[in-house]
C-alpha cells in the first residue's frame, strides 16, 4: 500500500517534468540553431547589407564606365568624319573641344596648385573622439568653393574630376566623391591661375589657415603642370531639357 | 526516476537538433523567454517534490500560463517599443535562483539532519 503510494506520488512528477524538459530541450536546440544561422549575420547585418550594396552599385559604375568609354571612342570617330567632310565644322569642333574640357570629358593638363591635406595630427592622441580631426566633406567644400571662385577651370580630388555634378560627401567611414570612395591623404589639384589659385587657398582666415588652426597637416604648391584626368561617370541627363530659343 | 528528464532533455535537443529548424530572429527573444519560464517551472517543481507538496496540475498549468503570460508581455512592450520582456526575465530569474537555493539548502538539511528530522515542521523556517 505504502509502496504503491509512493510510486504513484513518483510518477505524478516524474511524466509532467519529463515533458517540459522534452519542451525545453527542444527549444534549446531550436534556439541554438536559429543563433547559429542569424547570430552571426545579424551582428554585422547593416555593414552586410552596405556591402552587398556598395558591390551593386560598384559593379553598375563599372558598366556605366565601358559605357562612356564607348560613347567618348564614337565622339572622337564623329568628330574626325566632321572635320575632314567639311571645314566650317572646325569651329564647332573648337567649340566642342572646350566643352567637353569643361564638362570634364577629357583628360586636362595646365598650371595650378595642388593642395595637400591630411587628418589632423591631434586625431592619434585625442582619445576616443576622432570626429572633428578628420577630414570630412564638409572640410573639402570650402577648398572646391575658394578654387572656383579664384578661377580654378579644373578641379580634381584624389583623382576624381570635380564637375558641376559633383557630390563631395562622407558615407560612413569614408569620403566619396562621384561615388568613388577616396581617403586621406587628399591631393586637390586645380588647373587655373596659379598665383591666384594659390593666394584664395591662402588668405588671411581662409581655408589653409583653419585647417592650420586644427592641425591639419596642410600644403599648396604651385605647378607649371598639372594633369587631371576626365571625369570617371558622365552624368545622365534624364530629366532636364533644353527649352527652344523664344522668337 | 531524475534521470529520465535529463534523457528527455537531450532526446528533445537532438531531435529538434537534427531537423535543423530555425525560427527567424525575431521570434528568439520570445523562445527565450519560454524556455526562461520552463526552467523556472522545473525548479519550482523540483523544490515542490522536495517539500513534498509537488502538484502536476498546478505544474503543468504554471509552464503554460508564465510562458504565455511571459510571451504576451514581452510581445506588447515590443508593440509598444518598451523592452517590457525584460520584466519576465528579470522575474522569472530571481524565482529560478530563489528555488535553486532553497533546494540547495532543502538538500544540505537532509544530509545532515537526521533522517527522522528531515521531513516535517522545520522545512517551513528554511528560508533562501
Amino acid at each position: 500500500m505504502d509502496v504503491r503510494h509512493i510510486r504513484l506520488k513518483m510518477s505524478s512528477w516524474v511524466a509532467p517534468i519529463t515533458m517540459v524538459c522534452f519542451v525545453i530541450g527542444a527549444l534549446l536546440a531550436l534556439q541554438f540553431t536559429t543563433q547559429r544561422k542569424t547570430g552571426a549575420v545579424s551582428r554585422y547585418a547593416r555593414a552586410d547589407v552596405l556591402t552587398q550594396e556598395l558591390v551593386a552599385r560598384q559593379s553598375l559604375l563599372d558598366k556605366q564606365r565601358e559605357e562612356i568609354s564607348d560613347l567618348r571612342a564614337k565622339l572622337d570617330e564623329y568628330r574626325k568624319a566632321s572635320t575632314q567632310s567639311e571645314e566650317v565644322l572646325t569651329l564647332l569642333n573648337k567649340q566642342l573641344i572646350h566643352d567637353q574640357v569643361a564638362l570634364g570629358l577629357v583628360k586636362v593638363r595646365g598650371p595650378g596648385v595642388v593642395m595637400t591635406l591630411d587628418d589632423s595630427t591631434l586625431a592619434g592622441t585625442s582619445g576616443e573622439n576622432k570626429e572633428p580631426f578628420l577630414v570630412h566633406d564638409y572640410d573639402l567644400w570650402p577648398v572646391v568653393n575658394e578654387l572656383r571662385a579664384a578661377g580654378a577651370e579644373v578641379i580634381s580630388i584624389n583623382g576624381q574630376r570635380v564637375i558641376g555634378t559633383t557630390a563631395i560627401r562622407c558615407v560612413g567611414p569614408v569620403l566619396k566623391v562621384n561615388d568613388v570612395p577616396v581617403a586621406a591623404p587628399f591631393e586637390v589639384k586645380a588647373i587655373g591661375d596659379a598665383a591666384a589659385l594659390s593666394s584664395a587657398l591662402n588668405l588671411p582666415g581662409g581655408v589653409v589657415e583653419q585647417f592650420q588652426a586644427s592641425k591639419f597637416p596642410v600644403k599648396v604648391e604651385t605647378r607649371k603642370e598639372i594633369t587631371i584626368e576626365a571625369v570617371s561617370v558622365t552624368p545622365k541627363v534624364r530629366y532636364a531639357e533644353p527649352v527652344p530659343p523664344e522668337k | 526516476m531524475i534521470l529520465l528528464p535529463l534523457f528527455a532533455l537531450l532526446i528533445g535537443f537532438l531531435i529538434v537538433y537534427t531537423l535543423g529548424v530555425a525560427l527567424p530572429v525575431g521570434y528568439a527573444d520570445y523562445v527565450s523567454l519560454i524556455i526562461l519560464a520552463s526552467l523556472d517551472a522545473i525548479a519550482g517543481g523540483a523544490r515542490a517534490r522536495i517539500e513534498g507538496n509537488f502538484d502536476d496540475v498546478v505544474f503543468v498549468t504554471g509552464v503554460i500560463f508564465n510562458s504565455l503570460a511571459a510571451v504576451g508581455l514581452a510581445y506588447i512592450g515590443d508593440r509598444m517599443g518598451m523592452s517590457l520582456y525584460l520584466a519576465p526575465v528579470v522575474a522569472l530569474g530571481v524565482r529560478i535562483f530563489y528555488n535553486v537555493g532553497r533546494i540547495r539548502r532543502l538538500l544540505l538539511r537532509r544530509a545532515t539532519a537526521s533522517p527522522a528530522a528531515s521531513e516535517g515542521s522545520d522545512l517551513e523556517r528554511l528560508g533562501c
